[in-house]
């Protein structure tokens, strides 16, 4: 594996590359056909994992929204299909598969049968960086992603991006007027927030001093990003609802105006890559909202090492589905923007505030604040805190956590740490004690004024949640809309 | 001046760059005509330049066929014109016969028409609110006012039978009297009623999206509002103080105190705000009748075939959608059917509007302005 130059620790899938690796040289292979062997077989088993996952999980997450609203809008939502409905989904999609596919006669051909494909393929492609969990395969600690790319977050970006095209191909390709004005719409707002997006992005990016999914996880060890860049999670959450076209972003979908927006000349299954390509969407940047703020996998490993896996899956999928209730939620609780206060909200406020929001990180960055610090940099601390936090869970069995590291017989940058099962929050006291008398008055006027912006932040979208109880007095604008003139003629 | 400033906020919306008009066609097969109306919409990007409606998808006659009808045939009809307030249909048909046929309405059935109509108000915009909510993007709130429209829909059912086209209200009175049961259910609602419109407003109006979205759109001014022969909410939203239950009573409502609903803001919020107070106010209307409803019959003796004299008729009354007003003609003394009945439909004459009022407004907004006409296709053709 080394000798194919793949660096150690990127995922379950280079153990997979080992095990078939040595598997075809006990076969009597040559070195050469054995990797790649090893590398197809390690392919296709990718390949299939993630299919499943991604069909079982955007079924589930159909049928999740559809319970949730049903139980925010007080009735059922459907139950009838399988235990709960749960097969609800499954014979939605046998219906449509069943379902003629009409293409108007006005259409484009190319366009509109490609465009189905342009929008769904990207929001699967976004599943290759999302780090699902961690596990000790064989003695070794590795995170089950398909490729911890190092430019993971960028990839993520480039890839949603992707589907604009799409949007517009099945706009255009419709020759539909519907169709083409919500491809516009949607093209205007996904470009408009992708820019605060990426600004509030580029906070967790500071902290964690990578773009790698892996090691943004791992920044988070200690303190979640949601914690020190409350502002930047709040960003990042508004564009991901506009990114996916979710309530009360909808505009591209609003069927009060566009009946069905760009979908409404698809039927049958091309309509349904589309409808699934939304819920894949819905579960990726819940995904990524969990990896960027939420500490992605972390989380009290109950099950100690040996269910290292378990658990940090289980926590992955917890935060994932936290974040997809609350974009239910808001579906549930929201009317719609609309487009000129979309395109002001992005640019007028969301621009600005993820703006002073870098800002603020870049400073907590530059004076090395402890809550913006990340875990500790060395990369040993940041690999063994799950394994931390195991022991935490489990201080009584002082036993597992010396199997644990007693079997960690890795070559490599990890090293075994002799801990006695404690976290060690030492090097915050460290970093404070370091600091210059001038940087101690500093880090305090940098305390209060971050809880200050904080509170500002959290009482504006209380505003916007909530409201204000009354319309603000109006301006008048009806005598210049209307006025004696044109009573006059009339 | 007013021109100038009217220019200065058209163009303010609508770019001098070199760009086409496209036609878009709302209907008749549209989610957000609240039925089959079809507006031809010239938008100039998002912005509307010019609307046109055109009516008739609907259009079953009505008029016509009342004239081949005795009255008592004709009450179920009209029912059907204007399905979501058809107790106010039937009054209208009621009240003409009764005045050409100078029959005495008992106390009791006048009040026990309040009541009935003032429960088809609620109902009535109870279903505007959910679908206004629903053109504005959000789903919920329909829901929330189901369930409520479904509280009110049992009281009717309990009273007519009928769930939706009662056929209750009938020439000298209705055509059964309430039961204790009603009453204790009624009273029942009147006190749940008022905390669910308090979680309404909480949950709508005061949402900040919401706001931004109702505020300064689709402004038509008190002159205008006026001239264009609006009527109802549509008329107190934009400030004139009308409400035909006060300034010409009739029925039982002098007995009653209630307040017109009337709002100053000229706009979609003002709309809306007047059916929100208006439902309060039947409310209010319903717990007084809980308390002070009269002994008495439920109707006049009135023969099984009417008879009316000759003569002519126009009477007209506050329905929800606005103005609902009756023109009956009888060409000779015993008449059993009417020469000519003519329907002053409030949805009608408001739908004439829309072109002033969302011109120069975005399509999103002619949607919202759209929902805060409250029209009933039914009513529009006829």
């Amino acid at each position: 594996m080394k000798a194919l130059g793949a660096a150690p620790h990127n995922g379950i899938l280079d153990w997979l590359f080992n095990w078939f690796y040595n598997l075809f040289l006990n076969w009597n292979m040559s070195e050469a056909s054995a990797a790649a062997w090893a590398s197809g077989m390690n392919q296709l088993i990718a390949f299939l994992i993630i299919v499943i996952f991604i069909v079982v999980t955007v079924l589930f997450v159909v049928l999740f929204e559809r319970r949730v609203l049903g139980f925010f809008q007080i009735r059922h939502g459907p139950n009838r299909v399988g235990p709960q409905g749960l097969f609800q989904t499954v014979a939605d999609a046998l219906k449509l598969l069943q379902k003629e596919d009409i293409m108007p006669l006005a259409a484009e051909p190319i366009t509109y049968n490609i465009a189905p494909f342009a929008v769904f393929v990207p929001s699967i492609l976004a599943f290759v960086v999302i780090p699902m969990g961690a596990a000790y395969v064989g003695g070794s600690y590795n995170v089950l992603i398909v490729r911890d790319l190092n430019i993971g977050i960028l990839y993520l970006l480039a890839v949603s991006s992707v589907a604009l095209i799409g949007f517009l191909m099945a706009g255009w390709g419709s020759n539909n007027k519907y169709a083409l004005i919500s491809a516009f719409r949607n093209a205007a707002q996904i470009i408009s927030y992708e820019v605060p997006m990426i600004l509030a992005i580029l906070g967790v990016v500071l902290v964690a001093g990578s773009t790698s999914m892996v090691d943004i996880v791992h920044s988070q060890s200690v303190v979640w990003n949601i914690v020190p860049q409350f502002v930047g999670f709040l960003i990042y959450l508004i564009c991901g609802l506009a990114e996916t076209n979710r309530c009360p972003f909808d505009l591209p979908e609003a069927e009060s105006e566009l009946v069905a927006g760009f979908h409404t000349e698809y039927s049958g299954m091309k309509f349904a890559l589309f409808f699934l390509a939304e819920y894949t969407n819905v579960f990726v940047i819940s995904a990524i909202i969990t990896t960027l703020f939420l500490g992605g996998w972390k989380g009290p490993m109950f099950l100690g090492a040996g269910g290292l896996w378990l658990t940090s899956i289980f926590w992955f999928l917890a935060k994932t589905y936290i974040m997809v209730t609350i974009f239910v939620w808001l579906r549930a609780t929201l009317p719609r923007f609309r487009v000129d206060h979309l395109m002001g909200f992005a640019w007028k406020f969301l621009v600005p505030v993820a703006v002073v929001n870098i800002l603020v990180i870049g400073l907590g960055v530059a004076f090395s604040h402890p809550l913006y610090m990340g875990s500790p940099g060395n990369i040993n601390e940041r690999l063994t805190a799950d394994a931390r936090v195991v022991a935490l869970t489990q201080l009584s069995s002082s036993s597992i956590y010396n199997i644990m590291f007693d079997s960690e017989k890795v070559e490599g940058p990890v090293r075994i740490i002799e801990g006695n099962g404690t976290v060690d929050f030492g090097w915050i006291n460290t970093a404070y004690g370091a600091m210059s008398d001038d940087m101690k008055t500093f880090f305090w006027a940098y305390n209060v004024f971050a809880f200050l912006f904080l509170i500002l932040i959290l009482f504006t979208v209380w505003k916007v949640i909530r409201g204000v109880k009354r319309a603000p007095k109006l301006e008048v604008m009806w005598s210049a809309v209307s006025g004696g003139e044109a009573d006059a003629k009339a | 001046m007013s021109s100038i400033e009217k220019n200065s906020v058209l163009e303010r919306r609508i770019d001098s760059l070199l760009t086409d008009e496209i036609t878009i066609n709302f209907g008749p097969q549209h989610p957000s005509t609240h039925g089959v109306l079809r507006l031809e919409a010239k938008a100039s990007g998002e912005v509307i330049t010019a609307i046109t409606p055109h009516l008739g998808y609907l259009h079953r006659g009505v008029e016509k066929n009342l004239e081949s009808k005795e009255f008592l045939q004709g009450i179920p009809l009209l029912d059907r014109c204007d399905y979501l307030s058809s107790m106010f249909n039937s009054y209208i048909m009621a009240a003409c016969v009764e005045e050409l046929t100078e029959i005495e309405v008992p106390r009791r059935a006048e009040w026990i028409r309040v009541v009935a109509m003032e429960l088809n108000r609620i109902a009535s915009h109870l279903l505007w609110w959910g679908t206004f909510c629903l053109d504005l993007g959000a789903s919920s709130p329909l829901l929330y006012a189901f369930r409520d429209r479904e509280d009110v829909i049992d009281l009717l059912e309990l009273i007519s039978g009928a769930r939706l086209l009662y056929n209750y209200i009938r020439p000298g009175g209705v055509r059964g009297d309430v039961t204790p049961e009603f009453m204790k259910k009624l009273e029942g609602f009147t006190n749940r009623f008022p905390p669910y419109i308090d979680e309404y407003e909480e949950l709508v109006t005061g949402n900040a999206i919401f706001i931004e979205r109702v505020t300064n759109v689709g402004v038509i001014s008190k002159e205008r509002a006026v001239n264009w022969a609006l009527s109802g909410p549509m008329l107190r939203g934009s400030g004139v103080n009308w409400d035909l239950r006060i300034n010409e009573p009739y029925s039982a409502y002098p007995e009653f105190t209630f307040d017109a609903a009337v709002e100053e803001g000229c706009d979609v919020m003002a709309r809306y705000r007047v059916r929100m107070m208006e439902m309060r106010q039947s409310n209010r209307m319903l717990k007084q009748a809980v308390e002070g409803l009269p002994e008495g019959s439920h109707t006049a003796k009135v023969p099984t075939s009417v008879r009316c004299k000759k003569g002519m008729t126009y009477r007209r009354i506050e329905s929800p959608r606005g103005e609902l007003g009756g023109f009956m003609i009888t060409d000779q003394d015993k008449a059993k059917k009417p020469w000519r009945f003519h329907l002053r439909a409030p949805s009608f004459a408001n739908l004439a509007a829309i072109e002033e009022m969302s011109k120069g407004y975005m399509v999103a907004d002619m949607i919202a302005i759209l929902g805060s006409i409250d029209i009933v296709l039914g009513d529009v053709d006829r």
